[in-house]
């Protein structure tokens, strides 16, 4: 199994189902990979950012990793429909319905302190502003919903997961915010398979975004997942990537490329 | 201090396990000098009892350390501040077999502490309170926390082996000081693993956000201490586990007389540096 496998699922049951697989076919756990990934990208790192000072580590997400230039911040409606998608996944997962998409995802990050600007500017929208938010979100959301059936609890779903990985005794954080989890985890065969839920279409970095998501929960959790996923719910396209040797060295490579352009970049 | 860490080769939850239910060395008692010391110390230093209660728990005593930034907000209840409230009440429903899964566990703790909300001996505030009074939106956020941190719990550790011996989620230890009974600790830890019934040795283990950082000692030796001066009939704990699950990190903070002598000085600063600032609020 060396190579990553890219496919569009067509269905919400395909999406759930091609992500979990079959039991019987789910790769067996080498108990030495994360820590071999883990020496690798340590000795790459070294000398990278061998005297930059651990309490001003540099933070990077799989977005910022995969992109050409230094990120600039999204616009406001981009974060907010964001933000609201994402509450609205984690009702969806515990309560299996949502029933008014804008009035319940806005009570959701009114009742985050950290997510205080953000609803205040939502509050300052125009009236036609806010409308038009509020139908996007709901298009947004009927995507997700087709996209995804109920989830049965005994998966262990767990929503709006922070993976937070300190490399090069901290100097460098690799960290993501995995929109799904599902999955006890693994002790003989892969077991965890995660889902990054965007609002925004899948570009040509989509795979590689999924290799740094992989890479993170390789190392955080001492076991390479079984399978990644991206669903688009401003297009309804889906990725998938099976786990393998190919996708984690790549990643280790966009990485070490990051750190490297970040260092030559003052 | 002793730092121990899990094995590597082993699957994450069983190197866990291992490391807090290894058998402990040799129990030893808080010594009586320390603990007079300390409260002698705390009632002398602590801000007067009309500036209100004053509780240090791992986080009051590492941010006193911090500079000072502007005027710490107003407490208020959010998905975040509930999540270990009844994330942990979850995760024991779903140890002792009363809920089949982290969501179901999470569902029916809020439902029960929405229920309780209406006896009148709950304060207003009260998180059940907060929860009866919450729309559809901002439930979902509740219990989505709470189950992420049930299941963080649930599948940090082999439970098969640990049914027997660990309290989950049972009322944190606080210790309130002689001389200044309006100053507690508290020891914030989710699960005590009982290592020996003869002996009452015991683990402990932390789950704590984000990533371990240099305070990691600071904070397990607290954790300590509070659990110690909680427990006068018993030895100290052998040892206090720390889980950062969002880092997958594990470590095992080994506990010793010095590690009881240094928590003890981070107390007597923290309580200096409280203070210090309270009575520049009160002053101000």
């Amino acid at each position: 199994m060396h190579t990553a496998l890219m496919s569009t699922a067509g269905t919400s049951h395909d999406l759930l189902g091609a992500l979990r697989g079959r039991r019987e076919r789910r790769p067996r756990v080498d108990p030495t990979l994360a820590g071999g990934l883990r020496a690798w990208i340590e000795d790459d790192l070294a000398p990278l950012v061998g005297e930059a000072d651990p309490a001003q580590p540099l933070f990077l997400s799989p977005r910022a990793v995969v992109s050409e230039s230094l990120q600039t911040v999204p616009p406001l409606s981009a974060l907010a429909r964001s933000a609201l998608l994402s509450a609205l996944l984690a009702q969806r997962v515990v309560l299996g319905s949502v029933v008014h998409p804008m009035d319940d995802a806005l009570s959701a990050l009114e009742a985050d302190p950290g997510q205080a600007a953000l609803v205040d500017a939502i509050h300052s929208l125009d009236p036609d502003g806010f409308a038009q938010l509020a139908a996007e979100l709901t298009a947004h959301y009927a995507v997700l919903a087709a996209s995804l059936t109920s989830i049965p609890g005994t998966w262990l779903p767990r929503t709006n997961v922070r993976l937070s990985v300190p490399l090069a005794g901290g100097r460098v954080v690799l960290g993501a915010v995995a929109s799904l989890v599902m999955g006890p985890p693994a002790d003989e065969v892969s077991t965890v398979c995660l889902l990054d839920v965007t609002t925004s279409s899948l570009d040509p970095t989509a795979q590689r975004r999924l290799g740094i998501l992989s890479l993170l929960e390789t190392l955080r959790s001492g076991a390479a997942p079984l399978r990644v996923g991206s669903l688009s719910t401003a297009t309804g396209e889906v990725v998938l990537a099976e786990v393998t040797d190919e996708l984690l060295r790549d990643a280790i490579a966009d990485v070490v490329s990051a750190v490297a352009a970040r260092k030559a970049t003052p | 201090m002793t730092l121990r860490h899990p094995s590597p080769m082993l699957p994450r939850a069983r190197g866990v396990t291992d490391l807090l239910a290894a058998p402990g060395v040799t129990p030893e008692r808080l010594d009586v000098g320390l603990r007079r010391v300390l409260a002698a110390r705390v009632a002398t230093l602590a801000p007067g009892r009309d500036l209100g209660p004053v509780r240090l728990d791992s986080y009051t005593l590492l941010q006193s350390r911090q500079p000072e930034r502007s005027a710490p907000s107003a407490f208020s209840w959010s998905p975040r501040t509930s999540r270990r409230l009844l994330g942990l009440p979850a995760a024991r429903r779903v140890i002792l077999g009363s809920a089949s899964n982290p969501i179901a566990a999470a569902r029916a703790e809020v439902d029960d502490v929405i229920a309780r909300s209406s006896a009148p001996s709950i304060r207003p505030g009260a998180l059940g309170r907060w929860l009866a009074e919450a729309p559809r939106g901002v439930l979902g956020s509740v219990i989505a926390e709470a189950a992420n941190y049930a299941t963080d719990l649930l599948t940090a550790l082999d439970w098969t082996r640990l049914v027997d011996v660990a309290n989950v989620g049972r009322a944190d230890p606080v210790w309130a000081v002689p001389g200044a009974p309006w100053v507690t600790l508290r020891a914030r830890r989710d699960v005590e693993i009982t290592l020996d019934d003869a002996t009452h040795t015991r683990s402990l283990l932390c789950v704590r956000a984000g990533r371990p950082d240099r305070t990691l000692e600071d904070d397990l030796g607290f954790v300590a201490l509070a659990d110690a001066l909680s427990r006068p009939d018993a030895p100290m704990p052998t040892r206090v586990v720390g889980l950062w699950p969002s880092s997958g990190r594990a470590v095992s903070l080994e506990v010793g007389p010095e590690t009881m002598r240094r928590a003890a000085r981070l107390v007597v600063e923290a309580t200096d540096s409280l203070r210090r600032r309270t009575g520049l609020v009160a002053a101000a």
